[in-house]
């Protein structure tokens, strides 16, 4: 091992970062960019050369060509994770997916994000950032006694369908935008652009209501009151600071058919639940005052949407038509 | 995310620009475009040129600063509206409160 490589995931520091790619003129040029960034970078020539050096070395984030001599990226993928075990470690695909069987091949094998070429090192970048942070929310949430699942893209395999889930602990909320985190996996779903930045909105809308009354116990009505704004999210800044227990799980599950297509979103938190029939029928009487605007928003975007139990688990379906 | 407020004199118009997300880490920048930068009288010019997000915080946002700048009697201009923004903003009846554009 070598010195440089013990900063914690989340906190400034280079990465250590493996490259998998049988072109020499493609790691050179990735391996410029990232220690420009202070990565150290490690390289493999092919899939099997990626294995042995990732069990050998233990990177912190690889980026895999996909069609390599000896073992392709699909398998090297497979391996890695399998020796990753627990530990969440990204692997970035360097490949133009232009199939959704291509895509559903890579998330079977473990993807967890793509990145084509023209390299630009301003997109490698903001890639690496959001995988690192993941990364140290599943560190957090590893820690979390009260918490236990998954981080990280878990595909059902079958072309044209996938399925996204994270789960964040309590402290790792402040690090991490679940949302934000769900738009770089939507980005490769096949959603056309308009319709992502309104899912975006329906996904943001879903995990702060699952945040800020599931997790932290805020009062909309605080906003109301003369500065309530600002109150409401001081207080939301402090309380997610404070947080130490809980959690909230995030799962997508995206289908294409005849060029529209929907997303199954579903939003669980570790909180009481809440009062989601009156809530629904309030939304559904018109737009209030300066609170329960969210939900409203969610049942003009959505195609369906569904609080189950005692309100802490949301459903929401995002649907489109081709030439929407 | 950032916000761009500039004043117009000439014709008493205050353009707040917000690029990137516009959500409620956005608040206390948009706050400061109506408490601080506004004169009595001015109107406004929300532009959304170069908004990529926009949610609930964000409406909230509007509705304060529609309020701030006298209710009914205010003259907000939401523009340059992307049809992806703009369905959000007809979800939430906004076309009754503020001029779309």
């Amino acid at each position: 091992m070598q010195a440089g490589s013990t900063a914690p995931p989340g906190e400034p520091g280079g990465l250590r970062i493996l490259i998998a790619d049988d072109q020499p003129l493609n790691r050179g040029l990735l391996r410029a960019m990232l220690v420009l960034e202070g990565h150290e970078v490690l390289e493999a020539a092919d899939g099997a050369q990626a294995v042995a050096l990732f069990e050998r070395e233990r990177p912190d984030l690889v980026l895999m060509d996909v069609i390599m001599p000896v073992m392709d990226g699909y398998e090297a993928t497979r391996c890695i994770k399998r020796l990753a075990g627990a530990e969440f470690v990204p692997v970035i695909f360097l490949t133009a997916l232009t199939t959704e069987e291509a895509l559903a091949a890579a998330r079977a094998a473990g993807a967890d994000d793509f990145l084509s070429k023209p390299y630009r090192r301003a997109v490698l970048n903001a890639r690496i950032a959001m995988m690192r942070r993941l990364r140290a929310a599943g560190a957090a949430l590893s820690t979390a006694p009260a918490s236990s699942g998954c981080l990280g893209a878990a595909p059902d395999g079958t072309p044209a369908q996938w399925c996204w889930q994270l789960e964040v602990c309590g402290s790792g909320l402040q690090r991490v935008d679940p949302a934000v985190a769900a738009l770089a996996s939507l980005e490769h779903c096949g959603l056309p652009r308009a319709h992502r930045e309104t899912a975006f909105a329906v996904l943001t809308e879903l995990c702060n209501n699952a945040i800020e009354h599931g997790l932290l116990g805020l009062d909309s009505a605080i906003k109301s009151a003369e500065d309530g704004f600002e109150r409401y999210y001081a207080e939301r800044e402090r309380g997610l600071r404070e947080l130490r227990s809980g959690f909230l799980r995030l799962e997508v599950r995206g289908g294409l058919a005849e060029g529209g297509g929907e997303l199954h979103i579903r939003v669980t938190d570790s909180g009481p639940g809440f009062d989601h029939q009156g809530a629904l029928l309030r939304a559904r009487a018109g737009p209030a005052g300066c609170c329960g605007r969210g939900i409203a928003l969610l049942l003009g975007l959505c195609a369906s949407l569904r609080y189950a139990g005692n309100g802490s688990t949301v459903e929401a379906v995002y649907r489109w038509q081709p030439g929407d | 995310m950032s916000v761009v407020v500039t004043r117009a004199e000439q014709d008493h118009t205050v353009r707040i620009e917000v690029r990137g997300r516009f959500d409620f880490r956005a608040q206390a920048d948009f706050r400061n475009a109506y408490r601080t930068v506004a004169q009595p009288g001015d109107r406004f010019v929300v532009d959304l040129r170069q908004t990529e997000y926009l949610d609930s915080a964000a409406l909230g946002m509007l509705l304060l600063l529609r309020e701030a700048a006298g209710g009914d009697a205010a003259e907000v201009v939401i523009a340059n509206c992307r049809p992806s923004l703009r369905r959000i903003l007809a979800v939430a009846h906004f076309e009754r409160l503020f001029t779309i554009e």
